[in-house]
């Protein structure tokens, strides 16, 4: 049955690799993997969020083997990971059928789909997390204490490379050290969990080239600042897990694991407490897969609560296994339905790229509102290995008394795509209304809209 | 008898109560200030009303049950005089045969008038042969209140005690209740309807746990007791010693509705008279067999609350006090739950087919006050409900009533000949019409299709509320899991093979059979039985389709009977051979009679006391003292046939009822104690095994005619017999069930 579920996740992800056109983020952070590996100096290095050494790198090497395909079947694989570990971890703490049913939930959620089939950091990093409360939760239930210190003291370890990985995951470390503070005392749990995670936290910061420094906290400062209110930020960290979530508080009402699902949630909610507090909306949506690890198990509780309930008093075993199903079916629309959305919530940029494959030349220089050059040099480089894709900022005269670009720029985009909204063309209009002409003009369909985008050419 | 002075957390029971209650006021206000759909008001109005309606009947139910009491027995009054009415109309003369003797057994100086609306011969005959008084009536005008009427112009006690043609009182039921009548101002004392067919559309039971639940348990264990401290507990029909001066009072039996007694119990109160409820089983009735006369008898309760409802409306009626025009209105008002299931089971297949919503928003911000009120609404009933409530059950029971309330209230406006007063019908051999079950099919079908229709959509790409679609396939799954429920219990109701419900027991029976022309005497164990049957269990071979002499050894009687072997099942264990039987048994109407009062008076009791009927809340659970379960050694049920050897000398005849490596029950006719040393071999084939044990504890039945002994014996280690064998024989009985 789990082969099976793997095998539907499996299918979904691979059916449609090419859902939308490369993703910023994947294409920043092969970018950055391929300079490390040829050695050349990685500006965007210490802009990363996570650990420039382990995803970018593991990406610059798919991505040599087989381009973005490479790399997203590789988030595919680590996702069919991650939803064994999930097995496993329900399967330890609740039997196999129940396992099996968190497999199944894991496995139709929208949110695990496409990520999957998402190269960035967040898969990788949400496996690490899995694999930490999975080790944790071996460590509670093996009998020899050498067992247990190992469990625990890989569970450390796989945590603090979760919290490499993505910068934001130290927040699921006190709730982590508490379950196993809770699990096995304060002698073990500082030994085995606090003592292991302290050292190699120190060790990373002392010599790792790219450990967060200034130029993350930059980061965090620009996301400080784009706040949304507060019942937006709720209603969008809990549109994500809001059915899971559901599912879960049934799973407080489960016979004999009710008190296990309070604790899954309360390990959940770290992450969605911090967007709540932080009320930074950036990646809320792929976040919120660091609580479904969590949440999964007691929302599987929840299932079989739900179905207990829903066939009570049938005597039939054929009537609960209905109930059962129908659950997961509802899940299973719900989660595809999700997958369909995130799939389009990015924009889908192939007409532009297209544009510039029958337009654009070799040494080219395009000048974007936005940070998403990347993107073009990504797709682009080896068309044009000397094109240039650079923001406005980057290339406007500073010292002249009129907007100017400080070089020759051929092609300028306008977007609203990937923070093209934080600085808007209309304040860069200066620089091009008089020598450029509209060449172009896009309309490109979301999931939750419209947006539009204009390619300027030199007269 | 529950005693609720002792119940564990009532204080903080009553705290959640209270704190729920405001809960659910905030929840409505925010409902009704913020959450209407402008653009669908009708539907918004009619899913609100619905809930408060919910939310009155929970009030309503708090209030009564706030502070149930229990009342301890009073001291009998003796040298009254005291009429027993039985009205009956088309009920078998089988079940009414019952309920005479029953009557005729009442310890208490009386008579007894069955009051026959079907004017029926075979009926006199029988009242003829036990020396009841028969009295029938030339007209049958105002159903069963007309017929009780009738019996009352032909009896002159100072008391009644009346029961339905199917239930039968315990000999003590009127020393029990008539003490109450010492106080002049008491007009009647109600006793609890116990069913003892366990297997009835209106329970359900777990055998593994021993737990039975019935769907009249909360009213019955726990309302009738909560109205009592408000003097508002009321005659049900059956069960009741009612004083004839208070009935003169208010000018006999209601006749202007079809439930009678809610009406006679209204007038009595308004007269200023009290009314006790005595909650302990002091009769046994027989519960609606299936679907078909439950239907039947909701849709009279029904309309009759619509009746009462109209006609002698308790909160406007002159002479009730508040708390007893509150404690009759939850009682009324219970048929328009019909409407409001109905709300809740169509709202989930029109959103889901439609798209509308009866509120602006289906999300985190309703779910936010929606699952905390709901919650603790569901916390605080079970909690008050002291371990009979179980709502699940309930809502299946809506499930299975809401179109039979429905019904009820169209009934209304119908002419009067098509509303008369229906008997229940009772016995086996009841059909249930499939019609019956449409409303709960249509549920089901309806609910599941429109999950369907709305998946498709979502996966479709055609319609974007994906969490409104997910909630509410959610709720229609759970209305259809409800449905599914009757539908499912329903149908395996429509199939009985047996006319009577067995009651489980332990009887050692001797059958004797011809194997040539030689007789084979047996001793077996009666596992079940009737009047007409039982099922046997021998360590031994039983001839089937053959016929056989029976020896039935009741506590203190033996009958003689015939049997003819209908089915045989066996199994072996090594050499021996244990075969189970069902007989069909035919005795003489005297013999027949003491089966039925042993059944009646002994077994019933016995049966129903192995099973309880409460369950604990979450709050006694906590506040309770942890119970230390003692490590024991895993049981087998067995039925094995076994002789004492009695410290007189005598042998007596008994059956271990289960057994263990370290010891076993034996249900015995002799009268044992603790520390009494037991000779006792069980009999397998044509030799005996000795298991000899002390007993270390006893549970005496005390019936004064068929009194028995349970006790538990554990080997004695020095001299085990030979246990094992009977183990692997007991291992292999299980195989018979």
């Amino acid at each position: 049955m789990l082969c099976a579920i793997l095998l539907y996740g499996l299918i979904v992800s691979l059916v449609d690799l090419d859902y939308n056109s490369v993703f910023i983020d994947e294409a920043f952070q092969i970018t950055m993997g391929q300079e490390i590996i040829r050695g050349e100096p990685c500006l965007g290095c210490p802009h990363h969020t996570g650990s420039v050494m382990i995803w970018p790198v593991l990406a610059a090497l798919a991505d040599s083997a087989g381009g973005i395909h490479a790399v997203r079947i590789l988030t595919v694989v680590i996702g069919l990971a991650l939803t064994v570990i999930v097995y496993a971890t329900a399967a330890m703490l609740f039997g196999g059928n129940l396992g099996l049913i968190a497999a199944a939930l894991f496995m139709c959620t929208g949110q695990t789909l496409y990520l999957m089939k998402l190269g960035t950091y967040d898969m990788i990093a949400a496996f690490f997390i899995g694999a930490s409360f999975f080790m944790f939760v071996v460590s509670a239930c093996v009998k020899a204490p050498w067992h247990r210190n190992l469990a625990i003291v890989f569970g450390a370890a796989a945590l603090f490379l979760a919290s490499i990985t993505k910068y934001l995951l130290p927040v699921f470390v006190p709730s982590l050290v508490l379950y196993v503070l809770v699990k096995h005392g304060i002698k073990r749990t500082a030994l085995f969990c606090v003592l292991p995670l302290a050292v190699l936290g120190a060790l990373y910061l002392g010599f790792d080239q790219y450990a967060p420094r200034m130029q993350v906290l930059g980061q965090v400062e620009t996301y400080a600042n784009i706040k949304v209110p507060l019942a937006t930020m709720f209603e969008w960290a809990f549109r994500w897990i809001a059915l899971v979530l559901l599912l879960a508080v049934f799973g407080v009402f489960h016979e004999r694991h009710g008190k296990t699902a309070i604790a899954l949630i309360a390990l959940s909610s770290p992450i969605i407490i911090l967007h709540l507090v932080t009320r930074a909306e950036q990646s809320v949506n792929k976040n919120m897969i660091f609580a479904l690890i969590f949440l999964v198990p007691a929302a599987a509780l929840g299932v079989e609560h739900l179905a207990r309930i829903f066939s009570s008093g049938a005597r039939h075993r054929m009537v609960r296994g209905f109930f059962t199903v129908s659950i997961l079916v509802i899940f299973w629309a719900y989660g595809l339905f999700n997958l369909h959305w995130l799939e389009r919530q990015y924009p889908d940029v192939t007409p532009l790229i297209e544009f510039f494959e029958t337009k654009g030349f070799d040494g080219m220089t395009v000048a974007f509102n936005g940070w998403d050059g990347v993107i073009y040099e990504y797709v682009l480089g080896d068309r044009y290995p000397h094109a240039r894709f650079l923001n406005m900022l980057e290339i406007r005269k500073t010292d002249s008394p009129r907007p100017a670009f400080a070089e020759r720029v051929d092609f300028v985009v306008c977007e609203d795509l990937f923070y093209g909204k934080m600085s808007p063309c209309s304040q860069f209009e200066p620089y091009f209304e008089d020598g450029y002409v509209l060449l172009r003009n896009f309309t490109i369909e979301h999931s939750w809209g419209e947006t539009d985008a204009q390619i300027y050419g030199r007269r | 008898m529950e005693d609720f002075k002792n119940l564990k957390g009532e204080g903080l029971r009553r705290v959640v109560a209270v704190v729920s209650i405001i809960v659910t006021l905030y929840y409505l206000y925010w409902r009704v200030t913020e959450t209407f759909n402008e653009s669908a008001l009708f539907f918004s109005w009619a899913l609100f009303v619905a809930e408060c309606f919910g939310t009155l009947t929970t009030f309503l139910f708090f209030f009564a049950v706030w502070r149930p009491i229990s009342r301890a027995v009073p001291e009998s009054l003796a040298g009254r005089t005291v009429d027993v009415l039985v009205p009956t109309k088309n009920e078998p003369v089988s079940i009414l045969r019952k309920t005479l003797l029953a009557c005729n057994d009442l310890k208490y100086p009386h008579r007894t008038l069955l009051l026959d609306d079907g004017n029926r011969s075979e009926v006199k005959a029988l009242c003829e042969e036990l020396g009841c008084v028969y009295l029938a009536r030339e007209s049958h005008e105002h159903a069963k209140a007309g017929n009780i009427n009738f019996g009352l112009r032909h009896s002159t006690a100072e008391f009644i005690a009346i029961f339905d043609a199917d239930h039968a009182p315990l000999p003590h039921f009127i020393d029990r209740l008539i003490g109450y009548f010492k106080d002049e101002k008491v007009a009647f004392a109600q006793a609890p309807q116990e069913f003892y067919n366990i297997d009835s559309f209106q329970h359900r039971a777990d055998h593994e746990k021993k737990y039975v639940w019935t769907e009249q348990g909360l009213f019955y264990n726990l309302i009738q007791p909560g109205r009592d401290r408000w003097n508002a507990a009321y005659f049900v029909g059956s069960c009741t010693l009612m004083r004839r001066a208070a009935l003169d009072d208010v000018g006999g039996f209601a006749t202007s509705s079809i439930t009678e007694d809610m009406l006679t119990s209204i007038r009595i109160h308004q007269k200023g008279w009290s009314s006790v409820y005595h909650n302990e089983g002091l009769a046994y009735g027989l519960a609606a067999e299936t679907i078909n006369p439950f239907h039947i008898q909701r849709k009279r309760w029904g309309l009759g609350g619509w009746q009462v409802f109209f006609k002698a409306n308790p909160l406007f009626v002159r002479g009730l006090s508040f708390p007893q025009r509150l404690c009759y209105l939850g009682s009324l008002i219970y048929p328009i739950e019909g409407f409001q299931k109905f709300v809740f089971y169509i709202t989930p297949p029109i959103v889901l087919f439609t798209g509308i919503l009866p509120m602006n928003a289906l999300d985190i911000t309703y779910l936010l006050h929606f699952i905390p009120y709901y919650a603790l609404s569901l916390f605080a009933f079970n909690e008050m409900g002291r371990g009979y409530a179980g709502y699940l059950l309930l809502e299946q029971f809506s499930m299975g009533k809401f179109f039979t309330y429905l019904e009820s209230f169209f009934s209304l406006f119908l002419p009067r000949r098509a509303r008369q007063f229906k008997v229940t019908p009772k016995g086996r051999g009841t059909s249930t019409p499939y019609p019956l079950v449409v409303p709960q099919a249509l549920v089901f079908a309806g609910s599941v299709v429109a999950i369907v229709w709305a998946l498709f959509q979502l996966l479709l790409g055609l319609r974007g509320d994906e969490f409104i679609i997910a909630v509410n396939s959610l709720w229609a799954l759970f209305n259809s899991g409800l449905a599914v429920a009757i539908i499912l219990y329903a149908r395996t109701k429509f199939y009985q093979r047996r006319t009577d419900f067995r009651i489980q027991d332990a009887v050692p029976v001797f059958f004797t059979y011809r194997d040539g022309g030689k007789a084979v005497r047996q001793l077996a164990a009666a596992d079940d039985a009737t009047e007409t049957g039982m099922s046997l269990v021998a360590a031994g071979p039983i001839p089937e389709g053959g016929d056989l002499e029976l020896e039935i050894m009741l506590p203190r009687k033996t009958l003689a009977g015939t049997g003819h072997v209908m089915h045989v099942k066996t199994v072996n264990a090594g050499a021996d051979v244990i075969a189970r039987a069902g007989v069909a048994v035919t005795g003489q109407s005297g013999e027949v009679d003491v089966m039925s009062r042993y059944l009646h008076e002994s077994a019933v009791s016995k049966f129903l006391a192995e099973y309880t009927t409460r369950y604990l809340t979450y709050i006694e659970s906590r506040m309770g003292p942890r119970l230390e379960r003692k490590a024991r050694a895993r049981r087998i049920r067995a039925y094995l046939p076994a002789v004492t050897r009695g410290k007189s000398g005598v042998d007596s005849y008994g059956v271990i009822r289960n057994i263990s490596q370290s010891g076993y029950l034996l249900a015995a006719r002799e009268n044992l104690a603790e520390g009494d040393r037991v000779a006792v071999e069980v009999v397998v084939g044509d030799r005996n095994v000795r298991l000899p044990g002390i007993v270390v504890r006893v549970v005496r039945h005390p019936s004064e005619d068929f009194p028995e002994c349970v006790a538990g014996v554990v080997f004695d280690r020095t001299d085990v017999g030979d246990v094992n064998r009977i183990l692997a024989i007991a291992d292999a009985m299980a195989a018979l069930w």
